[in-house]
């Protein structure tokens, strides 16, 4: 193809806020021109090499993977990687010029770029490179130096003079020098668009991110901004057409191409090896540890446990997987050392090995799991080990793996965060010069959705009724250019989990960049990590898990004999509080779903847990699963197969679909598919986009299910069965972990109601509820709270020696760590007496934190009067700062002065502390609406609790986590949570309501709700007919 | 040099710019010394304006824009 032209100098939207086409648009554009190859040179990073190549292996054309550095001064230089050897040394480059340079501004350092050029070529060519600079400055002579200079360090065959085709002002002359200087230096030149965009219609697009970057307006210039819409995919014909004075530059494209050959391999297995003892087999230490594990775990190995053991290590010895067991085995056991909270999570505990090694506490032999939903010879994937680890000391065990493994052999694993709808609205809208109050009102009311579904969530949300787009073209503007950003990575983040480790350094395969956080990560998310081959090891935080430490800690100072992990099975008070549906503060068993289910369900043993934190997801919601388990749960409906097949994997689930595992049987038992088929089904179901790709997928299992006898008519029955679940369900194994946990705190909350609650407080954010539900349901239950106080309070939420809560001083808004500490170092010596003595003690207090720490209460017990310990402040602090001056006045008598103030109204007072604190402590706000809705005929909720069902009711309440979950008929229901001082009660409101009276639904903090009561198997609920902002 | 922005008549052959009208006079285009493209305000419906620096055959030197939204020739500079 000697006509042809390939483009060398690509931006995708991994350019960050510098590129406004998808990959995969790009890429299928160039396929469309006919090119036969396309570049990737993204700003300073690699992070969209892996989907790059993927998309050009989908559309059939050759990727080229490089990458537009920025040098120390400022200059770019564009490299190209020619071999796998050259991605590596690109991959060092760009590594050690964000890592040896202030995070944000990476810089390639010209030694490292000389040290690592082999098997990469450079390209000087763009606007801000330093040959054509110094040339559109018009200084021949230091270019053509610049030019030699470049030759000389990198080599004459691998730098190369990039002539751009973006008609800028200049840029023929320019172009022409630059052919005269590759003609006099030996060099190559080649042709070169600079794309950021796949076509000109994508340029504002462009513009905006460019803004949003540059932190402007539309309306103000900036150099960095583009100066025309010829930053795309500019076709071969006007390319040739542009350089038909230099044809040769254009020819030179595609020997550039070739010379490129496949530089990023995917797929290769790149696991880490276990440092192993003398004299040992991975795979040998593997049999060793999980025969002594199934030794421990079952006494007594019966002949059925060997064989499922034996054949899980046969498959694991057969995708040479030992070393990833190993290494999550090795974790483990650190943890386990230190004495970190761990629990495996996921899939994994599908796996009998994993079991034996104490990977998880899910018993997979006896629960009969399938260990190929964890692994599987005809996946040949690396499986997910998912462990937990106790939130706070997650980071203690990550820092293990580093120190084991070699910081060139571990790293953290990126997140791409993309735009969504708000943000997307925010930024475009800043940049377009929309006022923050015009931007508020649209963001604000937006819900979390993606960015393109904007202008159909206008048409489908009532709270959007007040934002329109409409009859302004601005604004429509705004509109179309915020859903152009749809997907685009906005920025680069630090996966809060994964890990990824490698037997070969990792800089031959990622380029890797320090994090916000201060720890190293790979450029690539997780599953572009996965697509490279790398193992991932996800160090999961769960903030339960130290909640359960701490609360555990606590029972035991008057409860010694206390013992987490030997908590009874089948404790009837438990199962009782269960069958209530009274969970708020449960692990996952507390949402309104999980409450109103269980008085339905009525548990009565650990299987019933299991199933009731599998059935509250979306797939067995939607696929219609909930109301019949329940039935045949209890006998209300007969237990029926359609097929007999089905009886022996749906039995322990009444007949229902209800885990991922049962889809995978159902496939391979109903339509003979293979363990590998089966769980490539779940996995297109769970990923399905279309209803059109769903049907393929239903035509598939229909035939295959017919030719192993099944008729048509079952077959589709059956199908429809799991269709209905697509995916979106929990395994059995993971549900069964969670379950654990899930009781063990339900025991917590009845036998031990204070420390429990104290401890969710105390490591805060989790959970469903927030901090105020947490705390006034436990006053609910009879448990003491008190406020923060300077003198009594340690950082966290605690339980005093009479059983009550003590508010902790961390929960206080705006109070730094440098100040706890110096209070906390302060009050060691002597309690503080005043507001005075506080402010000389602590020296880093701010004005703000001290307003905080007043209004929140803390300083309660020493001078009652808020208010006037608020207007005192400044003086009181500027004083404390000039004592503390060399020659520093002491005058610190300024509290009693102003002691005849009032204090706060109790409404502001209150929420005052609620603004401080994120909760009350002594009232609840609503009793301050109490008088006027007792007046109004309004219901508190305890006595909405009482009435029968259907009777009408209007109840008022702070509005807890109002969510659209999917449900079963496709329809909008909104799920919602009152709360007041006499407890809570649940809302639901179907779509018409919520279309009629939603406007206020999701905005405002206080809701009037008017219904009827809805009873229903032992749960109770509200459904709405009216729904208003409480004013 | 001196910036005129006015409306111009252009007449082209062969697709190429061969001559202007400017204040009733006809310039005669000899060279193309540079063009380039500029994008302006799109945000307030303004299109494309394609530039060409011209040599004209009495030796002036003058940059002329075609403004595609308007589809409309305009002399914007004069170099004196």
């Amino acid at each position: 193809m000697t006509d042809g032209f390939v483009h060398l100098h690509v931006h995708s939207p991994f350019s960050f806020l510098d590129g406004a086409s998808a990959i995969d648009e790009l890429v299928q554009h160039a396929a469309d021109l006919e090119m036969p190859a396309l570049a990737l040179t993204d700003h300073d990073n690699l992070s969209g090499a892996v989907r790059f190549v993927q998309a050009c292996t989908a559309a059939g054309i050759k990727p080229i993977i490089g990458c537009e550095l920025t040098l120390a001064g400022g200059w770019h230089l564009t490299a190209l990687a020619t071999s796998p050897k050259g991605y590596a040394n690109l991959c060092r480059i760009v590594s050690a010029a964000h890592l040896h340079s202030p995070r944000g501004q990476p810089r390639a350092a010209w030694d490292d770029l000389i040290r690592c050029r082999e098997d990469l070529l450079f390209l000087a060519g763009c606007r801000r490179s330093e040959v054509p600079a110094l040339l559109y400055q018009r200084r021949f002579r230091e270019a053509e130096a610049a030019a030699r200079r470049y030759r000389d360090a990198l080599g004459r065959d691998r730098f190369l003079l990039a002539l751009e085709g973006t008609e800028l002002p200049g840029q023929h002359g320019v172009n022409r020098a630059l052919a005269e200087l590759a003609e006099r230096l030996g060099l190559m030149a080649v042709a070169t668009g600079n794309v950021h965009y796949a076509t000109r219609a994508r340029h504002p697009v462009h513009d905006v991110l460019r803004c949003i970057a540059l932190g402007i307006t539309v309306e103000e210039p900036h150099p960095q901004r583009p100066f025309n819409d010829q930053l795309h995919l500019i076709p071969p014909a006007v390319m040739r057409e542009r350089f038909a004075w230099y044809p040769r530059a254009v020819a030179n494209t595609l020997a550039v191409a070739e010379r490129c050959q496949p530089a990023l391999v995917l797929g290769q297995p790149r696991h880490p090896r276990f440092p192993l003892p003398e004299g040992k087999t991975a795979q040998g230490l593997l049999r060793e540890l999980t025969w002594a594990g199934a030794r421990r775990r079952y006494g007594r190995i019966s002949a059925a446990l060997r064989r499922r053991i034996e054949e899980e290590l046969a498959i694991i010895d057969h995708l040479a997987m030992a070393d990833y067991f190993l290494v999550a085995w090795d974790v483990v056991q650190f943890a386990r050392g230190r004495g970190i909270r761990s629990s495996g999570r996921g899939s994994a505990a599908d796996s009998v090995v994993a079991y034996c090694l104490g990977l998880t506490d899910v018993d997979a032999f006896r629960r009969n799991l399938r260990f190929e939903r964890f692994l599987s010879i005809e996946r040949g994937e690396p499986p997910d080990i998912d462990i937990d680890f106790e939130a706070e000391r997650r980071d203690e065990v990550a820092a293990y793996v580093y120190q084991r493994y070699g910081r060139d052999h571990v790293a953290a694993v990126a997140t791409y965060h993309t735009y969504h709808a708000r943000g997307a609205l925010r930024e475009v809208g800043k940049a377009l010069g929309f006022s923050p109050e015009d931007i508020d009102a649209v963001a604000k009311r937006m819900p979390h959705l993606p960015a393109d579904a904007i202008e159909r969530a206008l048409r489908h949300y009532p709270e959007l009724r007040p934002v329109s787009f409409d009859g302004d073209a601005r604004r429509r503007q705004w509109l179309a250019l915020a859903q152009a950003l749809a997907g685009f990575p906005r920025h680069l983040g630090t996966h809060s989990s994964g890990l990824v480790i490698s037997a070969t350094p990792l800089l031959d395969v990622t380029p890797l960049q320090m994090s916000a956080k201060g720890v190293v990560m790979s450029q690539f998310d997780k599953d572009d990590v996965e697509a490279l081959g790398l193992m991932k090891l996800d160090l999961l935080f769960l903030r339960m898990l130290g909640a359960v430490n701490t609360a555990s800690r606590a029972v035991q100072r008057r409860d010694p004999g206390f013992d987490y992990d030997r908590i009874p099975d089948g404790d009837p008070r438990t199962y009782q509080r269960l069958r209530r549906g009274d969970t708020v503060g449960a692990f996952q068993l507390e949402s309104p779903a999980q409450r109103a289910l269980h008085p339905r369900l009525r548990p009565r043993e650990f299987e019933d847990i299991v199933a009731s934190v599998a059935l509250i997801r979306p797939g067995p919601i939607k696929g219609d699963m909930v109301r019949p388990f329940i039935a045949r749960r209890n006998g209300q409906e007969p237990i029926t197969y359609i097929h007999p097949k089905l009886k022996p994997i749906l039995e322990k689930t009444y007949g229902v679909v209800l885990f991922q595992e049962q889809v995978i049987e159902i496939a391979r038992e109903i339509a003979g598919f293979t363990p590998g088929e089966a769980d490539r089904l779940r996995r297109a179901m769970s990923s399905f986009r279309s209803q059109a790709e769903m049907d393929r997928i239903g035509e598939e299992f229909v035939a295959k299910a017919i030719a192993q006898g099944c008729t048509p008519e079952t077959a589709r029955t059956i199908f429809g069965y799991i269709a209905g679940y697509a995916g979106y369900g929990f395994c059995e194994a993971h549900a069964a972990s969670f379950a654990t946990t899930a009781y063990k705190t339900t025991y917590l909350l009845e036998h031990y109601p204070a420390e429990f609650y104290a401890a969710l407080l105390a490591h805060q954010p989790m959970g469903y509820y927030p901090p105020n539900t947490l705390l006034w349901e436990a006053k609910r239950r009879g448990v003491p709270a008190r406020g923060p106080c300077v003198n009594k309070s340690g950082p966290l939420c605690t339980v005093e020696d009479d059983g009550a809560i003590r508010i902790g001083l961390q929960q206080i808004r705006a109070l730094s760590g440098a100040t706890l500490a110096a209070l906390l170092d302060a009050r060691a010596d002597k309690p503080f007496t005043s507001l005075t003595d506080f402010c000389r003690r602590v020296p880093p207090l701010t004005i703000e934190e001290a307003q905080q720490l007043v209004l929140a209460g803390a300083f309660d017990a020493l001078h009652a009067n808020r208010r006037a310990l608020f207007l005192q402040l400044p003086a009181v602090l500027g004083d404390s700062r000039r004592a503390r001056e060399p020659q520093g006045h002491l005058r610190l008598e300024r509290e009693s002065p102003l002691g005849d103030v009032e204090d706060f109204p109790p409404l502001e007072r209150d929420l005052r502390e609620y603004y401080a604190l994120g909760l009350t402590v002594e009232r609840h706000l609503m009793q301050h609406w109490r008088p006027r809705l007792r007046g109004r005929g309004v219901s508190d909720c305890a006595r909405a609790r009482r009435l029968p069902h259907g009777h009408p009711v209007t109840v008022a309440g702070l509005c807890i986590r109002p969510h659209r979950p999917p449900t079963k008929s496709g329809r909008t229901v909104v799920f919602l949570t009152l709360e007041d001082e006499t407890g809570l009660i649940d809302v639901t409101v179907f779509e018409d309501v919520y279309m009629r009276w939603g406007a206020d639904l999701f905005v405002s903090p206080l809701l009037l709700v008017s219904g009827r009561i809805d009873r229903r198997d032992g749960a109770l609920s509200i459904t709405a007919e009216r729904v208003a902002a409480l004013a | 040099m001196r910036l005129v922005d006015a409306p111009i008549d252009v007449a082209l052959a062969q697709g190429r710019l061969a001559r202007f009208r400017w204040q009733d006079r006809i310039y005669r285009v000899t060279r193309i010394v540079d063009q380039w493209s500029y994008l302006g305000r799109w945000w307030a419906g303004e299109g494309e304006w394609r530039f060409y620096r011209v040599e004209t055959a009495d030796g002036g030197l003058f940059e002329l824009y075609w403004d595609a939204a308007a589809d409309q020739w305009r002399l914007y500079r004069v170099y004196d």
